[in-house]
């Protein structure tokens, strides 16, 4: 593919992502964070990020499409284990999820 | 709520180091790892190096990233390209909606503010909405813009180094590092604990796959809605009992 064409494509995909940012940001510019109505928009967006991150890992689809869904929850329970274990040290955790799905990864490609 | 007497500890010098100090550790390096699984995917879709670190700074988040690099490799319209790419990065409006009053003492100009909403993404978003309230208000911009400096550039270093090594990396690196991702994020949010955001956290999760199994195109952004306002209503009659109705 030219380059020309590949500089069109992202300049097209900065702009489609950067509509909902410049949205949001001109929408809320004016609220106080207190309202009711910011602490509704707070709720929503956890639960948009809980949703897409709950959908990534259990829904077989994408780049982790091959991984069973067993290795992906037998490593988020370690991590979520060392989290609470180690009061809350969210470095901790994520590295305990990844060595052991990285471990387990190595051990069924044996 | 009168947060409005918390005093900056020592000016927007001390408030950037705090950010770059915060960043330092695993939100730049989960970052750095998961930029090299799309750095090798682009270069695999057909993209250069040049067009490749473009696309990490200039979509600045993940999932429309990686519809990007798809829908070029199978030679997809532009169109088409630029509504995947919107659908996939469409909860950034929540979030800015989410940040944004957070700013509400921040005197920007316009110009500053809509050069800060392309730095909105989930990595530092989290640590904004967790710190935010308890920092004083001219200490925010600052933090903000040094944690995401040092987010953006392990993810660009990360994107170069997965675009030299792409098809180098054996398949169960390439896979553990696209699970580090998801692990993170659920690590980070495992840490918001007010009830507010613990009910979306929980009824979000719960919901997402289940609306997705209905509809692949609207089940997150309904989740967004339901959970939500199922959070934000359980939330508010809490509030209301717990100050015999008084808020």
């Amino acid at each position: 593919m030219n380059t020309g064409n590949l500089w069109m494509i992202v300049g097209v995909s900065f702009l489609a992502t950067y509509v909902w940012r410049a949205l949001g940001m001109v929408i809320a510019s004016r609220l106080h964070p207190d309202s009711p109505l910011s602490r509704w928009f707070a709720c929503v967006a956890y639960a948009v990020l809980a949703g897409l991150i709950a959908r990534m890992i259990i829904i077989p689809e994408g780049a982790l499409a091959d991984a069973p869904l067993m290795d992906k929850l037998i490593a988020l329970s370690c991590g979520f284990a060392i989290f609470f274990l180690s009061r809350r040290r969210t470095t901790w955790a994520t590295a305990t999820a990844f060595a052991v799905f990285a471990g387990i990864a190595l051990w069924r490609a044996t | 709520m009168k947060r409005d007497d918390l005093k900056s500890a020592n000016g927007p010098a001390a408030a950037r180091r705090r950010g770059m100090r915060d960043a330092f550790g695993a939100p730049a390096l989960v970052l750095f790892a998961s930029m090299m699984g799309f750095g090798s995917l682009a270069r695999e879709s057909g993209l250069d190096l040049w067009t490749t670190i473009a696309t990490t700074i200039g979509i600045w988040g993940l999932p429309g990233q990686m519809v990007m690099a798809e829908m070029t490799a199978v030679g997809a319209p532009l169109f088409a390209i630029a509504a995947g790419v919107a659908a996939a990065n469409a909860r950034f409006l929540p979030m800015t909606l989410a940040l944004t009053p957070l700013l509400s003492e921040w005197r920007g100009s316009w110009l500053k503010r809509l050069a800060f909403a392309q730095f909105v993404t989930l990595t530092p978003w989290v640590a904004a909405l967790q710190r935010f309230p308890g920092m004083a208000h001219e200490d925010r911009v600052p933090y903000y813009a040094a944690f995401s400096a040092v987010c953006m550039m392990g993810a660009v270093i990360g994107t170069a180094v997965g675009f030299e090594l792409a098809g180098q990396l054996p398949r169960p690196w390439t896979l553990s590092l696209v699970f580090l991702s998801p692990a993170f994020f659920s690590m980070v949010l495992a840490d918001v604990r007010h009830r507010a955001g613990v009910l979306a956290l929980v009824s979000g999760a719960c919901m997402g796959p289940l609306l997705h199994g209905i509809s692949p195109d609207w089940g997150i952004p309904l989740t967004g809605l339901l959970a939500g306002s199922f959070a934000f209503g359980v939330d508010f009659l809490l509030r209301r009992r717990s100050t015999g109705g008084a808020t």
